[in-house]
């Protein structure tokens, strides 16, 4: 089975695939996402490795898309509000087609359907990264709109009900 | 054109071209989400701030007077004499890194212009050029740059990515305040008429009206008459706070939000119902309606104005003291910048609480205690009737409100109140929490929605600690001290760690509070039924 011997190298892939994910911050930024390890100093860094590694575990084990939601979520939603276009957002899940064709060329592999069949997987996945970017791009315009709406609103609309309580009723009235 | 096969096509190089960080170019249309408007012709008018016009950051001609480089020359000049600090400032860092990745901006955004260091430098750089002999002669070697226009743009879309919050200081070696360089590159900003419209509308508002919304004093007492009505039919209690009580002994000043914008307003009934369980000779104003005070953001002069207002109605109405509120910056500006400014209040005598005869001498200069002091005291002094059981269908985490924690040294108390008035109470992890709070991203005038994304960006260290507490104790509730947390930490907590629900302290406190002859509670302080478990914890 391809899978496996790909498999014998889950830890030079994860690697690769973060360690590229990562050259796609600026210079200094990469080498903080890279040697920070604190994951409260460094909560990018951190939701990149364990987002990363579960999504490649899922690929793997050929997980369907819609059960990794999370996993995708963990690296989308930090990507959806940085400033990356849509495309270079979600582009990191086609990555990992290149990286496993280079494992794929080395000793003992055999490049048949196998790898076609993890294209798929990692071509899927990568249509339902496109859905977790919006999801969470539509969100933070909804958190938006919300705002607009209690800033201009608020309490104001509790306050007219208590003010046409109080015209109706005397107990009520304004007090002096 | 040759055939390219899928595989190629799909070749996408995710790596930025090398960028060097002394070239200055911001493209404010692509960059929507992460700045805020300019400042509004009405308020600048009002205030009288220089060049008024219409204007967008997304327009190629900014409408800058001519001699905008002289007069910002001039001005920069001008603050090197008045403050010796900043002359410190620009000289004494020697770009060790250690506040580089203490940033949330930076953390969030990835982007290495928002390393603090690297976000001085952008000021720094034409300090040396203007004002050092190594910059005049040896120019970029010597990190110098010339103040293009571009190099304007860049200011005012950095120095507007800073919450001035004092992270970053708390690593440097040499003790630089970072937020000092803001304020002074936003000096500078103004000179020229650079400026946004979320510190200007609230400074022209409250030097019109006493608070920061523009409310005037018969709203002011409606919107006062309106909570404690809902109060009451919570707790059956009718409370009819005093305002504008001339010969009261306490003037009580608080952000603006709390009587304007929810959850903010749940604080301000656990304070009344605090001042009520008490006896408290208290006032409220309805012109020194606001504690926080934006022209931090904008000028010392302007901050100056607003922080008079303040003593002036403590002056008028003859309190003996100020207690101040759960607000945030309001306490940078009280413990750090009012002395100098306004003080001393020699008409005000020194705070001491008329319950337990504690004597507040820390605040001897400016005769303004916080709230969270004042009732951690009367706790200690088992003056208040509390049943903390009250507030079990919360699982609290305290998130440090920038200003109390770093300009005040501010832990202790809020957090004996909290743990007085509620059984869980569970802490973030220790590297995001006091000296080391992160910031709402929301601060010094950023909380507007246009600069939403960047909102986010900053707002994921503090989002991501929130998780982890609700992720491992369940937690449920967030704390703070400050007004703009109140109203910007919600929908950091909607986007980074849904579940949770954002309040003051003093909150709590109404909930826990025993008040003589309250009806039976049924639900908290908002009107949201208590959980059905805890009327089983009440009978154990």
């Amino acid at each position: 089975m391809l899978d496996r011997e790909i498999e014998k190298h889950r830890g030079e892939i994860l690697e690769r695939w973060i360690d590229g994910v990562m050259k796609g911050y600026p210079e200094e930024t990469a080498k903080f996402l890279r040697n920070q390890s604190d994951r409260f100093a460094n909560p990018v860094g951190a939701s990149l490795r364990e987002g990363l590694s579960e999504l490649l575990d899922g690929v793997f084990r050929g997980v369907e898309p819609d059960e990794l939601t999370s996993a995708l979520d963990r690296v989308i939603r930090v990507r959806a509000v940085q400033e990356f276009s849509p495309s270079a957002a979600v582009g990191f899940v086609f990555d990992l087609k290149d990286l496993l064709r280079e494992v794929a060329k080395g000793p003992g592999a055999d490049a048949s359907g196998s790898l076609d069949a993890l294209d798929d997987r990692i071509e899927r996945l990568g249509l339902h990264a496109f859905d977790v970017y919006m999801s969470c791009r539509e969100q933070m315009w909804s958190i938006r709109m919300q705002e607009i709406r209690n800033q201009s609103l608020g309490i104001l609309e509790r306050m007219q009900e208590w003010r046409e309580k109080r015209a109706e009723n005397p107990e009520h009235a304004p007090r002096p | 054109m040759a055939e390219k096969s899928p595989q190629e096509l799909i070749q996408i190089d995710l790596t930025p071209p090398p960028r060097k960080w002394m070239n200055p170019a911001v493209d404010f249309e692509a960059r929507r989400g992460t700045w805020s408007y300019p400042g509004g012709v009405k308020s600048l008018d009002y205030l009288g701030m220089p060049n008024v016009r219409e204007w967008s950051p997304t327009d190629a001609d900014w409408k800058l007077p001519e001699n905008w480089q002289q007069i910002i020359h001039d001005g920069f000049k001008d603050l090197l004499k008045k403050y010796r600090t900043l002359e410190i400032f620009m000289d004494i860092c020697v770009r060790c890194g250690a506040c580089a990745d203490k940033c949330h901006f930076f953390i969030g955004s990835g982007d290495p212009k928002n390393m603090p260091v690297l976000r001085a430098e952008l000021l720094r750089s034409i300090y040396r050029k203007d004002f050092t002999a190594a910059g005049k002669i040896l120019g970029s070697l010597a990190g110098a740059r010339e103040l293009t226009e571009e190099v304007l743009k860049e200011w005012y879309y950095y120095f507007f990515q800073c919450t001035e919050c004092r992270r970053c200081s708390v690593y440097c070696p040499y003790g630089i305040d970072t937020a000092e360089i803001t304020m002074m590159a936003r000096e500078l900003m103004n000179l020229v008429g650079l400026n946004i419209n979320w510190i200007m509308e609230p400074v022209a508002n409250c030097k019109r009206t006493g608070n920061h919304l523009g409310i005037q004093p018969h709203t002011y007492k409606d919107n006062v008459e309106f909570m404690c009505d809902e109060l009451e039919d919570v707790t059956g209690i009718k409370l009819d706070p005093p305002i504008n009580r001339k010969g009261a002994e306490i003037l009580f000043v608080i952000p603006s939000a709390d009587y304007f914008a929810d959850p903010g307003t749940y604080t301000f009934v656990g304070y009344l119902m605090l001042f009520e369980h008490i006896g408290l000779d208290y006032t409220l104003s309805s012109y020194a309606s606001d504690g926080g005070n934006f022209g931090l953001f904008n000028t010392a002069e302007n901050m100056k104005k607003l922080n008079w207002k303040i003593y002036h109605e403590a002056k008028r109405l003859g309190v003996k003291w100020i207690l101040g509120g759960e607000c945030g910056h309001m306490w940078r500006v009280m413990h750090q910048y009012m002395d100098t400014m306004n003080g001393p209040a020699d008409f005000l005598e020194v705070p001491r609480s008329p319950i337990t005869g504690t004597v507040f001498e820390n605040t001897t200069s400016t005769k303004m205690t916080h709230i969270c002091e004042f009732t951690s005291d009367l706790i200690k002094h088992n003056k208040l009737k509390l049943d903390k059981s009250r507030n079990d269908q919360f699982r609290v985490t305290f998130h440090d409100s920038c200003n109390p924690a770093r300009a005040m040294g501010f832990l202790e108390e809020p957090r004996y109140v909290i743990e007085n008035v509620c059984n869980h109470f569970y802490e973030m992890p220790e590297n995001t929490i006091r000296e080391h709070t992160f910031c709402c991203a929301g601060g010094a005038g950023l909380g507007n929605d246009e600069n939403m994304e960047m909102r986010m960006r900053g707002g994921l260290p503090r989002g991501n600690a929130v998780r982890w507490v609700r992720d491992h104790h369940g937690v449920n509730r967030l704390t703070c001290i400050c007004a703009i947390d109140r109203a910007t930490l919600p929908p950091l907590v909607e986007y980074w760690s849904p579940g949770v629900d954002v309040s003051g302290i003093h909150e709590l406190v109404g909930n826990a509070l025993i008040m003589e002859g309250e009806k039976e509670r049924t639900t908290d302080i908002r009107g949201v039924p208590v959980q059905p478990e805890k009327g089983e914890q009440d009978d154990v």
